[in-house]
């Protein structure tokens, strides 16, 4: 523990280093003004911010990421609660209560549960991230291919069936993601797959391609296929912040225990994010808090539910992205991406090789938590006043930062033609009303989960059950299974 | 033909299954007895996506019949409360027209960065782009395009040192003019 606490002691003194501070505040910032914009999703900032980081070590650029993360779970409370604005999905559940409280005349108090909210969850999870990374670090150096192919088959499945829609057009998203990650040539036996005699199909399709196109591009063919119409602000006029009393804060200390904790558990598993867990927690809160029957009216139990649970699951989805190389969310997609990208391949081995890495991340949770309510205390109100530029030109930039992000990467003209391919790919998916997280997810675990396969089968002769015999590959071939029958059993009896 | 037209995409990607899955009997690979080869993973893949579309099909003809509309994709995971406030604003109608010419925008794109590079690539991008996007007010439409323009080419190049496609000659020239014109060198 000792050692942990020196680690992360070093890691809190990489962040405060002048230009990671400094990249720090940036993040800070740009979360919260992605945040805020109701056009631009977390993940969506967050990749949009990936071009950036080319130039950037490492450290710096995973922890504008982080920052970027941590704060974008919180900036859209303010415009959810005061102009009924969601900037994120994330927010819609502040609608219910803390825009209710906000016209019950207390929106100052409204703003200042979503500010402890954010915080104490966020502290909470960050603290657990600590703990928990070492020890499953240390058990995940234990598990061979089996199991490895067992939890990317359970982040697979996750993704699928902890979404809102259709089940059946999540597992096809995510198949064509899984197909998108086996055109070019193979890497063992050097076979040309699904290229079509293209030379550039031949070299694979970039993950980032897929991400930046799908999100990027498609998310703004969305929004221009309406015109780009954003609803018209009112006026923010005195509003302040007022946090809540001690004695306040006691009364829902049941309803923050178990928002932050299923926050955590939520963004451990691979796959489901912030937005779930704000969902999940408000319903949960709804169904069976103390005070459910007045879920609705204006309560801090509806508005502490979600926002604790969202900014809890950030430090739960940091666990199995460093420790497995498995990311936990979209926005830990891009972090994996972002890793890669600076030849840093994240896992059990990344604790052993580069600590100081994997502290310093750690580190930028925690400042940035405090970053985020001293910015949200003070200056959020003017960050709002971003709302005020026209959605066609913060269309125009995001358009233009995908482009150069496409470009960037390896100055090959070839991958701006993916990322319209992707575009329009993303645009007609969500049209279709078919999630384009498992496509993306399905395009970046895709190679690992065929590499896994095939070791694994190759070592265990062509013998499929090596993956049933394994206590830990069962359980977890068994929780995929669970997770993928539950759903199918309710739409079948739907 | 409701039902038709809630299929029509599970049966393209059915179609499309069905032929990769062809392609993929046809990859060359030194094919040994008892070892898994490289056509394995696609076509187990591929084998389960015309499961996935069969079974989408199906669900889709059944969903005609019984309610008369599916559930959007925009619904909450979990509804909101019987007090709470409704957040739904009157939708927009759908613009297909705009979505075309974003999208005709977004393929031009890349073959003006390679003729007329960056700087007068971009401007024409984000000024027809604004236009499209329903900004009529012409100056305003210009000096963003503009200023847009020159400080991403700053940024990007001066900056974050990204090489970006100067285009071919007069353009190139320009570019350059404009590149030592802010400072880069």
């Amino acid at each position: 523990m000792l050692d942990v606490l020196a680690h992360l002691s070093d890691g809190i003194l990489t962040v405060l280093q002048p230009v990671n501070l400094l990249v720090l505040a940036v993040g800070l910032v740009l979360g919260l003004l992605v945040a805020v914009l109701p056009g631009l999703t977390l993940v969506m900032g967050v990749v949009l911010a990936l071009p950036f980081t080319y130039k950037l070590g490492v450290t710096p650029a995973l922890i504008l990421l982080t920052a970027m993360y941590v704060t974008g779970t919180y900036g859209g409370a303010f415009t959810s609660i005061l102009f009924r604005i969601p900037g994120e999905p994330i927010d819609v559940p502040l609608l219910w209560d803390g825009y209710r409280m906000a016209k019950n005349g207390e929106p100052a108090k409204a703003l200042g549960w979503t500010l402890f909210a954010a915080l104490a969850g966020g502290l909470v999870s960050a603290v657990v991230m600590v703990v928990l990374s070492e020890s499953v670090a240390r058990f995940a150096l234990k598990l061979s291919t089996p199991e490895y192919f067992a939890l990317v088959l359970f982040g697979l499945v996750s993704v699928v069936c902890l979404g809102s829609g259709s089940p059946i057009n999540a597992f096809i998203s995510l198949l064509v993601g899984l197909l998108i990650a086996t055109v070019g040539v193979d890497g063992t036996y050097g076979t040309d797959r699904f290229s079509f005699g293209f030379d550039t199909m031949r070299d694979g399709i970039e993950y980032l391609g897929v991400m930046v196109g799908a999100y990027g591009l498609g998310e703004v063919l969305s929004r221009l296929e309406r015109g780009f119409s954003s609803p018209a602000l009112e006026r923010i006029g005195r509003i302040k912040t007022r946090l809540p009393a001690a004695r306040e804060i006691g009364a829902v200390k049941g309803t923050f225990a178990r928002s932050s904790l299923l926050g955590i558990v939520i963004g451990v598993v691979p796959g489901a994010g912030a937005t779930i867990a704000s969902f999940l927690s408000y319903g949960l809160e709804a169904q069976y808090g103390p005070r459910r029957h007045e879920m609705g009216t204006g309560i801090p139990e509806g508005i502490v539910a979600p926002q604790a649970a969202a900014t809890a699951s950030v430090g739960g989805a940091i666990v199995p992205l460093l420790t497995l190389g498995i990311p936990g969310s979209g926005a830990t997609a891009v972090m994996l991406a972002a890793m890669m990208l600076h030849g840093v391949q994240p896992g059990p081995q990344v604790f052993a090789n580069q600590p100081a890495l994997v502290y310093a991340i750690f580190a930028s949770v925690f400042l940035s938590l405090i970053g985020m309510v001293l910015i949200g205390y003070f200056a959020i109100k003017a960050l709002v006043k971003i709302l005020d530029v026209r959605e066609a030109v913060v269309s125009a930039f995001v358009v233009m930062f995908c482009f150069i992000g496409a470009l960037a990467q390896r100055n090959n003209l070839n991958d701006l033609w993916t990322i319209v391919a992707f575009g329009g790919l993303g645009y007609l998916l969500d049209k279709l009303q078919f999630p384009i997280a498992p496509m993306v997810l399905g395009a970046i675990l895709g190679p690992l989960a065929e590499s896994y396969f095939l070791t694994t089968m190759i070592g265990a002769q062509n013998d499929w059950t090596v993956f049933f015999t394994r206590p830990v590959s069962l359980a977890l071939m068994l929780l995929s299974a669970a997770t993928v029958a539950i759903p199918l059993y309710r739409l079948w009896r739907h | 033909m409701q039902a038709l037209g809630r299929s029509a995409p599970f049966i393209v990607l059915l179609c499309a299954a069905v032929y990769l899955l062809t392609l993929t009997q046809r990859f060359e690979f030194p094919r040994a007895p008892g070892r898994l080869g490289p056509d394995v993973w696609p076509q187990a893949l591929l084998v389960l996506l015309i499961v996935a579309c069969a079974l989408g099909i199906v669900s889709s003809l059944l969903a005609s019949r019984g309610s008369p509309s599916t559930p959007s994709r925009s619904e909450a995971p979990s509804a909101p409360p019987p007090g709470a406030p409704s957040n739904e604003e009157p939708e927009a109608p759908s613009r297909y027209g705009l979505v075309a010419a974003g999208m005709a925008l977004f393929l031009a794109y890349p073959v003006a960065l390679e003729y007329l590079g960056f700087v007068v690539a971009t401007f024409l991008l984000m000024t027809l782009f604004l236009l499209i996007g329903l900004w009529r007010n012409l100056i305003g439409v210009l000096a963003t395009g503009a200023i847009g323009t020159l400080g991403l080419f700053y940024v990007f190049r001066g900056v974050v040192y990204v090489s970006l496609p100067l285009g071919v000659e007069p353009f190139r020239s320009a570019t350059l003019w404009l590149g030592r014109l802010l400072g880069m060198h």
